[in-house]
């Protein structure tokens, strides 16, 4: 894993590629429409955590991604509804709204880092809730109702792309999904990826190699704004109801909470396996509505003792594993990368350890 | 030989304690200049401050010319003034060859955004880049290490990364903070060698150091500090002898109290 980092392997891109394959057939296995609601719901969890690994990447742990899914999803429903737009040009101009909003509050709480970073996201996102819930624009806290569905598109050849059905809600699900995924890719592996990566390994030394941490940071945030906003206009369409209470800070920690279920270091496999994992497990366990946070907090308490790394860096650390890799060697020998003689030492034992910023690592 | 760095009544103050208290420096083009004192004595707050990593309270640095004071890291490190810090400092978790291709950063010339659509342009740039990482790399005696992750590899490799980590993005002036320590008596001996190498391939060096051999064998000319003020300087087998260093170093009067 770790030899592959900075140049995006082709073994990452078949394992991303077989994800998107599995999904895509999803509705064909899934056939309840409450399950494939929550599969809907588990993506768009999945892209909010990946916007938290991201900003997570350069040394900040942001607590505010969910208000600007909010902003993206109140945006795209009144510009739908006040101004009479069609979805698809709704979409695009909300995202644009939040990004110059992430970019304008950004060039305030960028400039912090440690826990100063996080209180300060941690207002923004308690924030923006309340703003929805107190001004009759954005409909108090009843919230806006009704919210339209995308205008159907038009193939050449007659076909037409029409939103009705959960089914073809969970394409369009994916198709936002796969764009978010593609345009993280896009930035993870150019020189602006490896820069967050120095950055968040070690800012100081970063600095000094001539990295500039306000401009990467700000980058990595607003690019992050942007994602959260894009899957946030996808929400409002496809839940047409909002509430303030959906995009409160109680979000932005369970966006946290699936990043590093699935482990920090993998920064959209990871992210997916989070969200997936506590999207549809507490589902699957309900039989209530009110017991549900319980055994969601229980199965966090369980991941924290047990999973450290995640379940994907517990993986990766298994794999790497002395005794396992002689095992394997025996029943299927082949060169391993390293150099002969020197030892394999503990590669990839600790996985999203260090990812974690340091406290005090710029002044 | 020309100036390449001056500092001008530097002055670093923490409350009220002096760190380093208007001192004045001159490093020549070409040199290795040395920085010693007794532990406390602000050596490194001066290399913090040259570094960009902590603005001075007062006076000025100036770099080749230009006024450089209070300038952050990044664009110190732009203008040509590399440091390796005193702990070891490397990005842990990528591998020898990264660790050095980040150090390329700032060569980048093709715009952004033309580095995450990946244009023909930003290709070729980015395979100059990794092909220059790679014979930094090769330069420094790391190859055959240069897949491994930079944490597990013994501490004398580690500091020569962390020097190769400086040099591969071509400084003018390399701060080198206390590059010695730890180490055993070989590797004292290469990086000794190494340190000449890197002068003579016309980078002015600038270093602070506890051992006064390699002080002693590798400086030209040498300042002495204590409490953020300058003793003395000149050559260094003449600082060593120097009353006031003697003072500063072993106290005063010691020996007849005793």
């Amino acid at each position: 894993m770790s030899r592959f980092e900075m140049r995006p392997g082709i073994g990452r891109k078949v394992a991303v590629a077989v994800v998107v394959l599995l999904l895509a057939v999803v509705p064909l296995v899934v056939t309840d429409q409450y399950y494939l609601h929550v599969v809907i719901t588990a993506i768009v969890n999945s892209v909010l955590a990946m916007t938290f690994v991201l900003v997570l990447r350069t040394g900040l742990i942001n607590l505010s991604m969910a208000a600007f899914w909010g902003l993206g999803a109140y945006g795209t429903a009144l510009l739908q509804q006040k101004a009479g737009l069609s979805f698809w040009v709704a979409l695009p101009l909300a995202v644009i709204v939040a990004t110059v909003a992430g970019v304008l509050l950004g060039l305030i709480v960028v400039r912090f880092s440690g826990f100063g970073f996080v209180i300060l996201t941690l207002v923004i996102a308690s924030i923006i809730p309340v703003v929805f819930g107190t001004f009759e624009y954005f409909g108090r806290y009843v919230g806006i109702l009704n919210v339209g569905v995308p205008e159907a598109i038009r193939l050449p050849g007659g076909i037409e792309l029409e939103f009705y059905s959960k089914t073809s809600f969970y394409y369009l699900a994916l198709v936002i999904a796969s764009i978010c995924v593609l345009v993280l890719l896009g930035f993870y592996a150019s020189s602006i990826g490896r820069a967050w990566r120095a950055i968040g390994l070690s800012s100081a030394l970063a600095q000094s190699v001539g990295i500039d941490l306000f401009r990467y940071r700000l980058v990595a945030w607003t690019l992050g704004c942007t994602i959260a906003a894009f899957v946030g206009g996808f929400y409002a369409t496809y839940a047409g109801a909002l509430v303030p209470g959906t995009f409160g800070p109680f979000k932005s920690i369970y966006v946290q909470i699936y990043a590093i279920l699935g482990g920090m270091g993998f920064v959209i496999l990871g992210p997916i396996v989070g969200a997936f994992l506590l999207t549809v497990l507490p589902e699957l366990l309900r039989f209530s509505q009110d017991s549900e946070p319980i055994l969601t907090g229980v199965i966090i308490i369980l991941i924290v003792i047990f999973l450290p790394l995640g379940v994907l860096g517990s993986l990766a650390a298994l794999w790497d594993d002395r005794r396992l890799q002689a095992l394997i060697g025996r029943v299927w020998p082949r060169r391993r990368n390293g150099h002969p003689g020197v030892p394999l030492g503990d590669a990839g034992q600790d996985p999203g350890h260090s990812d974690l910023p340091q406290e005090g690592a710029d002044s | 030989m020309s100036t390449i760095l001056e500092t001008r009544g530097l002055t670093k103050r923490f409350g009220g304690v002096y760190a380093v208290k208007g001192l004045d420096l001159s490093v020549k083009e070409g040199e290795i200049f040395g920085l010693i004192g007794p532990n406390g004595a602000g050596k490194s707050t001066v290399f913090s401050m040259v570094g960009g990593f902590q603005p001075p309270t007062e006076g000025e640095i100036v770099f080749d010319g230009s006024d450089i004071t209070g300038d952050p890291a990044d664009q110190v490190s732009r203008r040509g003034i590399a440091r390796v810090f005193q702990q070891t400092l490397l990005f842990e978790k990528l591998s020898v060859l990264d660790n050095v291709f980040v150090g390329c950063h700032k060569e980048y010339q093709t715009p952004q955004w033309s580095r995450v659509l990946r244009t023909r342009a930003a290709r070729v740039e980015e395979k100059r880049l990794r092909a220059k990482a790679l014979e930094t790399v090769k330069l420094m005696g790391l190859e055959p290490v240069q897949d491994q992750l930079a944490k597990n590899l013994p501490h004398g490799l580690q500091r020569t990364l962390s020097v190769a980590l400086a040099l591969v993005g071509q400084p003018r002036l390399l701060l080198l903070d206390e590059p010695v320590t730890g180490m055993n008596p070989s590797e004292t001996k290469d990086m000794t060698r190494l340190i000449s190498r890197i002068r003579d391939m016309g980078i002015t060096i600038m270093l602070v150091e506890h051992d006064m051999k390699v002080v002693m064998d590798i400086c030209e000319r040498v300042v002495v500090i204590d409490f953020g003020e300058k003793l003395c300087e000149g050559p260094p087998d003449k600082v060593c002898v120097d009353e006031k260093v003697c003072e500063a170093y072993l106290g005063k009067g010691t020996f007849d109290a005793a």
